[in-house]
């Protein structure tokens, strides 16, 4: 016979239970109720070898024990809705004895919707044969109770003659689990609405344990992907930004208090971005977890890294500015500088001429009177050469003086042969005096070059110069023209202290100087270079410390390269 | 060689090139009469008649082309050749040039551009 509820099956078997029941009910303390236990037990164990026919009476007692001892509400009805049993858990719940209700009709002991509930679901049972669970509110003496009923057909030969029914209270349960519900949902609306991402990680950090919906839409993942995934999979991953700092910063936040931090993420498409990470350790029940709030930041980084971009424009702007203004100020020195050497130049060539003039014709007319190849006229002819190199430095001077004075700029055909022939015998006292030679070897004839007249002067004048404080005494100055085509060059030597590479790169830079500060304004070559490019042309510069210096100008001949 | 006794006044401010004019021409075979100014050559062409002119431009007191328009004045048929301080194609020398004045000097000339330029000037009557 198996173990179940379908033992009972006939009224005798009933009678039965009803006299065990009254034993059992009488049980006060546990030590006797333990042992009714045993001597049961051990009445059912004999029943079942079947070497005892009082084994019966173990198995119904046994039944007792359970029926009575839960706190399941445990009933049978038969099929004129009588109740056949009621354990003494149900009928003390319903304020009401066992005696009481066994033998009384289900109608009478419950009323109203309840009832009608019931009978329709015990019809429903004893009809279909078929178990039903069903939860439902009851009204109780002591209250409105949530039931979790299960619904059994009992049956013989094939027929439902009652119904088993076990009820459980679970009205605690159920509002713990409504409760538990409406948090959850609470906590998750909260949690998905937020316009940060959120995430859940787990004590040990990197992991996943949950992820709000922004997270999703922010990293470009499901919210069940993401679940999957750790930390180092929604960093940026090289370092700072990989999963060594970041566990960092979680083992911080655990131990140390929350942490806030920039952070450089990575999204599922690979687009980087920047966040500000909020980390806090917070506790769920019992359990430790570390909630990160993640915000993008990457507008506000672009915008600090605008203004950044913008204040650092700003500055190079107001530093090329100022270099600008510094240079137009030094060169607006400069050339306001040469308009007054300018005009003093050309005053004291003014004066100079008249007396030159005077000393030439007298000493012409003193070489006619005096006796050839005598003394006298060899120093005479000294003295006129001597004049002739004096008005050479008046040329030059009134050739300067044509640069930088105001709107006096002209322009017209220059012979670049005569510019050179003159600046070289400006030069040649001052070379004599210091014992330079000077080797000038001209081109026969230069086509001429469309300049403002004493422009080249300029140039040729600072190169000189150049060689002549480079050799200091001693050495040659080797000056030479040439046509090459439509090119015209002109290459100035000098046997001076060269120039070594470091400096050879800069000389051409306005206010670069390697000369004593009185010496100049460093813009002498920058002059020469503007000057040069401006007529279409280039300088070059050849040297070596120790070798010289050979500066090679080359010019375009009117009408060629471009040239005006 | 004019040998027929041309007589010339120089006009300059500098001591230096009168002494050095009268000395040239005067070997050459000119007669040559000096004035330190304007004012004084005007004084001289009023007192005599001169076959050239030579006239520094730039003196103080009355310069070279007020004193040579106030001789023109006198003499209209006064030959005058400038002596310039200024280079040539200079904007003052443009100025005399159409004054009338067609010789230049250059400053500092010797004897040959001097001979040269009276013979010049006097080639053209």
């Amino acid at each position: 016979m198996p173990f179940g509820i379908e033992p009972w099956e006939s009224d005798s078997d009933m009678r039965r239970l009803d006299t065990f029941s009254s034993a059992s009910t009488s049980l006060q303390n546990t030590s006797g109720w333990l042992a009714f236990v045993r001597r049961s037990v051990s009445a059912f164990l004999r029943f079942v070898r079947g070497n005892d026919e009082n084994g019966l009476h173990g198995c119904d007692a046994l039944y007792r024990i359970l029926a009575d001892t839960s706190e399941d509400f445990i009933f049978l009805i038969d099929r004129e809705d009588v109740v056949l049993h009621v354990n003494a858990f149900g009928a003390r719940s319903l304020g009401m004895t066992r005696k009481h209700m066994i033998g009384k009709k289900r109608s009478e002991l419950f009323r109203g919707k309840d009832s009608e509930r019931q009978r329709d679901a015990l019809v429903e049972v004893m009809t279909t044969g078929l178990s039903m669970w069903r939860e439902e509110p009851v009204a109780f003496p002591s209250g409105e109770r949530v039931l979790d009923t299960r619904l059994v057909p009992v049956r013989s030969n094939d027929e439902v003659v009652a119904v088993l029914g076990i009820s459980r209270d679970t009205t605690e349960k159920k509002n713990i689990a409504d409760a538990v519900r409406e948090n959850e949902q609470r906590y998750r609306m909260i949690f998905n609405a937020a316009n940060d991402a959120m995430f859940l990680h787990d004590q040990e950090g990197a992991g996943i344990v949950d992820a709000n919906e922004k997270a999703g839409e922010m990293f470009g993942y499901a919210v069940e992907e993401l679940k999957s995934l750790s930390v180092q999979d929604l960093s940026w991953g090289e370092e700072p930004y990989s999963l060594t700092e970041a566990l960092s910063f979680m083992k911080s936040a655990r131990n140390d208090g929350p942490r806030t931090f920039e952070w450089l993420c990575r999204g599922k498409d690979g687009r980087s971005f920047w966040s500000e990470v909020h980390l806090k350790r917070i506790l769920l029940g019992d359990r430790s977890f570390i909630l990160a709030i993640v915000r993008d930041i990457s507008e506000r980084k672009k915008t600090q890294d605008q203004l950044h971009l913008y204040s650092e424009n700003l500055e190079r702007m107001v530093e090329e500015r100022t270099r600008e203004l510094d240079k137009a100020r030094a060169e607006l020195f400069m050339s306001s500088k040469l308009a007054a050497m300018g005009r003093l130049g050309a005053g004291i060539a003014h004066q100079l001429n008249s007396p030159l003039c005077g000393s030439l014709l007298i000493v012409d007319s003193l070489l006619e009177t005096c006796a050839s190849d005598g003394p006298a006229e060899e120093r005479l002819s000294m003295l006129r050469q001597t004049i002739g190199g004096m008005r050479d430095v008046i040329d030059c001077m009134l050739a300067l003086a044509m640069v930088g004075k105001d709107g006096s700029v002209s322009r017209d055909d220059v012979d670049i042969n005569a510019v050179v022939r003159r600046i070289v015998g400006f030069q040649s006292l001052e070379c004599h005096k210091r014992g330079i030679r000077i080797e000038a070897v001209y081109a026969r004839s230069l086509p001429t070059v469309f300049a403002v007249v004493g422009e080249f002067d300029q140039v040729f004048l600072n190169l000189t110069n150049n060689a002549l404080e480079a050799m200091g005494e001693g050495g040659v100055l080797s000056v030479e023209s040439l046509c090459d085509g439509d090119w015209i060059q002109v290459n100035i030597k000098d046997t001076g202290e060269g120039i070594s590479g470091e400096d050879l790169e800069k000389i051409f830079e306005p206010f670069y100087t390697t000369k004593r500060k009185q010496r100049g304004l460093g813009l002498g070559l920058s002059l020469v270079r503007e000057t040069v490019e401006r007529h279409g042309g280039a300088v070059s510069v050849t040297s070596s410390p120790g070798q010289g210096t050979l500066f090679a100008i080359r010019i375009p001949a009117r009408g060629a390269h471009g040239s005006t | 060689m004019q040998n027929t006794s041309r007589r010339v006044l120089v006009v300059d401010d500098e001591p230096s090139i009168c002494e050095g004019v009268e000395s040239v021409l005067t070997r050459a075979g000119y007669e040559v009469k000096k004035a330190f100014s304007g004012e004084e050559a005007i004084v001289m062409n009023q007192q005599e008649e001169f076959d050239l002119i030579l006239m520094d431009l730039i003196m103080p007191g009355m310069d070279g082309a007020d004193t040579c328009a106030e001789i023109r004045r006198l003499r209209p048929k006064a030959k005058v050749v400038a002596i310039s301080g200024s280079p040539a194609g200079s904007r003052v020398e443009k100025f005399i040039r159409s004054g009338g004045i067609e010789v230049f000097l250059y400053k500092p000339f010797g004897k040959e551009e001097l001979l040269a330029g009276v013979d010049k000037a006097l080639q053209d009557e």
